[in-house]
């Protein structure tokens, strides 16, 4: 079976070449294993998580880091294109570039980050929220991933006096029957419509009548924004979110717009299917094949392998080396295996910067050979640490553009 | 140096307790009483497995879709662990209800000597009602109807001395459906094989092949029935036959279940179970076969992709199939459950979850205007018709209709 492009994984940065690569007219193949890490989203992209300006900070970063190696001149021309394709899938983010703002975690810490969903609870300079006036910090009743203490906590130390009130509703007591499932998605599917007004309605009436703002956890519209829409227009005073422990509900909505516009552009979208091996024939990738199609080669002029780091099995390990898991190539790690980690769990780890090695242009390497149409893209590169840095979502979104583009270029040529 | 591997059964020591599954689970979404794929998976196999006693009736929820598998980051298998662990631990044991619509090959063959009166009674009010109330089936789902000739018999009589006349051969496992309710299915595939110069043979001997017995507590029964579905499967790839299938489930069934729940060695034969699609598919792609289509047949097709269809990966055969056809207006549907589940939504108990489950498939089929909805699953097929205004065809009969089979044959030289 033949296809203009195959990608390999099906998280942002796949989505993103995908997307972008199939509005060129491409036809594209995802081969997904499993759902991605937006599913663990918190609701901002975040570029490089510094004080001040992110593609600033590009030119102190190592010659290995993907943002070095994409060059900050083309992260400038990539920024535009990255707003409009969120902006395309119906996603309204908000940034204050060139500077970055600050999100809230969901325990109630202030980080900075590039591009933030308007609903949620943004920090505009150093980490300090706008002085809101009386807080009504709303929780649900029985829904553990949302934390309302350690936030109201982290909330005084910046100033703001939070009032906590719990909530339910008998829809959010029926989601209940099942304690272990009481979770953002469930309650996301069941806060819509009428039960979305009740709910509000309850709110109201929980919290004091002077409240100036209202934070409630991200557990509205799981399918769109409508939802999130619906329940800010029941209140006469500004409703913003908190981000909850995964699963995401924003990161889930997000992957739903782009696999659906990825489909809607012709592409072919194969989920719980993982490719298993590639055939090399002078330096280019020829063919793949997968788990569910045997014998089948999926051949391509161009492939992009984006199937991320050890969380989403992209990279694997034993006690002898760090492997790519779909294709074999070249991996980039330390071959002594106690420098893989550091003792103090919040070092930085060396082994959160094991990838794929590749060139400047993000070619993938086998056998110490450039291989000229495999391309990889976001946490399955080396040289970066995406946790540490704050970094992962914006290298996942700018390589899987930076990519596309690479690959539109070859066309006709 | 020893490495140690993880030999845990079905990966469920993979599990990082991520939770995505339970964001796909159909069930989940509706009825509260289930436990959801992580609750009733890798969870609770670790308690289970230290005491049975922490097995919970409530599994028997599970639809089998797989969509959980299918999300799963780190492959383990969740919806297997549900279905081994219902097969090893649940104390309930199958009544009535369960035996009459486990055993499809008993009831089609009863049902299809007398089906004028069958398909009547089953439409009436008295029979619902007696039905609804003393088995438990729900009396707002509507049975499929069934033949009063039964494709095998049609074959015999009318088809067989035919195909010996084809150079090369299939097999055919036609499951029940395609023999007791729409034997029309079966012979759009002897057409289609035909004109592209095969021979179609039925197996030596053909069991239902046991889905329905799985999820009905009567996996000892399902297991029997597989052993000579197999059996006849490996004889004919002896003699050189693929076995083809015009049903995802019993390819799933087939290929997958009867090794992971049942035990059954399939390993041999795996391979020459394919579903019709793909086999003429990757006969058009890799052997030249060409399909010429009637330039009358105009329609706008939704596919929809059954759960099983989506587990196998294979639906971008039967779509690519029908995109071949120059009339065809495609549209591919959101890929989620229907709701049936083979004999699951039948159930009174469980029939308004059904249609909860499959209520967005059905609104957006509505609101799309299409001539035709295509899936490849016959309970699919069932539950979109019982529920929505559209009616439904396997791919395989729409391929069968807008097929020119003259002009095929000239295209492949079959005489």
């Amino acid at each position: 079976m033949k296809f203009d492009t195959i990608i390999i994984g099906g998280g942002l940065s796949g989505m993103a070449a995908g997307i972008s690569l199939a509005k060129k007219g491409q036809k594209c193949l995802m081969v997904s294993a499993g759902q991605s890490a937006l599913h663990f989203f918190s609701g901002s992209i975040d570029a490089y998580g510094c004080e001040g300006s992110a593609v600033g900070s590009v030119s102190s970063l190592p010659s290995c880091h993907p943002y070095s190696k994409m060059g900050k001149d083309t992260l400038i021309e990539l920024t535009p294109v990255a707003k409009s394709l969120l902006a395309d899938l119906g996603l309204d983010f908000v940034n204050n570039d060139p500077i970055n703002h600050y999100r809230m975690t969901p325990v109630g810490l202030m980080k900075p980050t590039w591009l933030t969903m308007r609903e949620y609870v943004r920090g505009s300079d150093v980490g300090q929220l706008e002085r809101w006036g009386k807080v009504a910090l709303v929780g649900i009743k029985g829904y553990l991933d949302f934390n309302t203490s350690f936030i109201s906590q982290n909330l005084d130390r910046q100033g703001i006096n939070a009032v906590e009130v719990e909530v339910t509703t008998p829809e959010l007591q029926k989601l209940r029957t099942n304690p272990s499932e009481m979770r953002s998605t469930n309650i996301a599917k069941t806060l819509v419509g009428d039960a979305l007004k009740a709910f509000a309605a309850e709110v109201k009436a929980a919290c004091p009548e002077d409240v100036d703002v209202y934070l409630l956890p991200a557990v509205f519209g799981i399918e769109d924004d409508g939802p999130v829409k619906a329940l800010q227009a029941e209140f006469d005073k500004p409703v913003h979110l908190i981000a909850t422990m995964p699963p995401s509900v924003p990161g889930i909505r997000m992957q739903t717009l782009m696999r659906r516009k990825f489909q809607a552009l012709g592409g072919t979208f194969m989920l719980g299917d993982a490719v298993v091996s590639g055939k090399f024939e002078g330096g280019r990738l020829v063919s793949v094949r997968t788990q569910n199609h045997g014998d089948m080669d999926f051949e391509a002029d161009n492939f992009v392998l984006a199937t991320g780091n050890f969380m989403t099995h992209g990279l694997t390990s034993d006690r002898n080396g760090v492997y790519e898991a779909a294709l074999g190539v070249d991996v980039d790690y330390l071959a002594d295996r106690k420098e893989w980690t550091k003792s103090n769990i919040f070092d930085d780890q060396p082994f959160m910067s094991f990838g794929v090695a590749t060139d400047d242009n993000l070619h993938a390497k086998k056998d110490g050979m450039v291989i000229e149409n495999l391309y990889a893209t976001g946490s399955v590169l080396s040289g970066f640490n995406g946790i540490k840095e704050g970094s992962s979502t914006g290298v996942s979104l700018m390589s899987g553009l930076y990519v596309a583009n690479q690959i539109t270029k070859t066309i006709g040529r | 140096m020893t490495v140690i591997k993880n030999i845990s059964e079905n990966n469920f020591e993979q599990c990082l307790k991520c939770s995505v599954c339970t964001v796909y689970c159909p069930v989940l979404a509706v009825n509260p009483a289930y436990p959801g794929p992580k609750q009733a998976g890798p969870d609770g196999e670790r308690y289970r497995l230290k005491d049975p006693q922490f097995y919970d009736e409530a599994l028997k929820y599970c639809l089998n879709c797989k969509r959980c598998e299918l999300a799963c980051p780190s492959g383990v298998k969740i919806g297997d662990i549900i279905q081994l662990a219902r097969i090893k631990y649940s104390k309930q044991r199958p009544g009535l209800r369960e035996i009459m619509l486990a055993n499809t090959d008993i009831m089609g063959s009863i049902a299809t000597r007398m089906a004028p009166i069958v398909n009547t009674s089953l439409k009436l009010t008295p029979v619902k009602k007696v039905m609804d109330g003393v088995l438990g089936i729900s009396s707002h789902a509507k049975f499929p109807q069934y033949a009063g000739e039964r494709f095998e018999t049609w074959y015999k009589k009318n088809a067989a001395q035919e195909q010996k006349q084809y150079a090369k051969q299939v097999s055919y496992f036609h499951g029940c459906y395609a023999n007791y309710n729409y034997p029309k299915l079966s012979k759009d595939l002897v057409k289609i094989m035909n004109a592209i110069g095969y021979g179609v043979q039925l197996l030596d001997k053909e069991k239902c092949c046991g889905v329905a017995l799985i999820a009905n507590m009567q996996s000892a029964q399902a297991k029997k029935q597989g052993l000579v579905n197999i059996a006849s499967i490996r004889k004919a790839k002896a003699e050189g036959r693929v076995t083809l299938t015009t049903s995802t489930t019993c390819t799933f069934t087939m290929r997958d279940e009867y090794e992971h729940l049942l035990g059954i060695d399939n390993h041999d034969v795996k391979e020459s179970i394919q579903l019709a699609t793909k086999f003429i598919y990757e006969l058009i792609e890799r052997q030249g076969v060409r399909l010429a289509f009637r330039s009358d047949y105009k329609k706008r097709i939704a596919y929809h992709t059954p759960c099983h269809m989506e587990k196998l990966g294979w639906a971008i055969y039967s779509t690519s199939l029908m995109r071949m056809i120059p009339g065809v207006d495609f549209v591919m549907l959101d890929s989620q459950c229907c709701g049936i589940s083979g004999t699951y939504g039948f159930k009174k108990e469980n029939y308004p979850y059904s249609q909860k489950i499959g209520e967005g498939l059905f609104k957006q089929i509505e609101s799309l205007k299409v001539d035709l909805v295509a899936t490849d699953c016959e309970t699919c097929k069932w539950q979109i018709e019982m529920s929505t205004t559209a009616p439904v065809e396997n791919p395989i009969s729409i391929i069968a209709d807008a097929l020119d089979v003259e002009a095929t044959k000239a295209l492949n030289s079959i005489k």
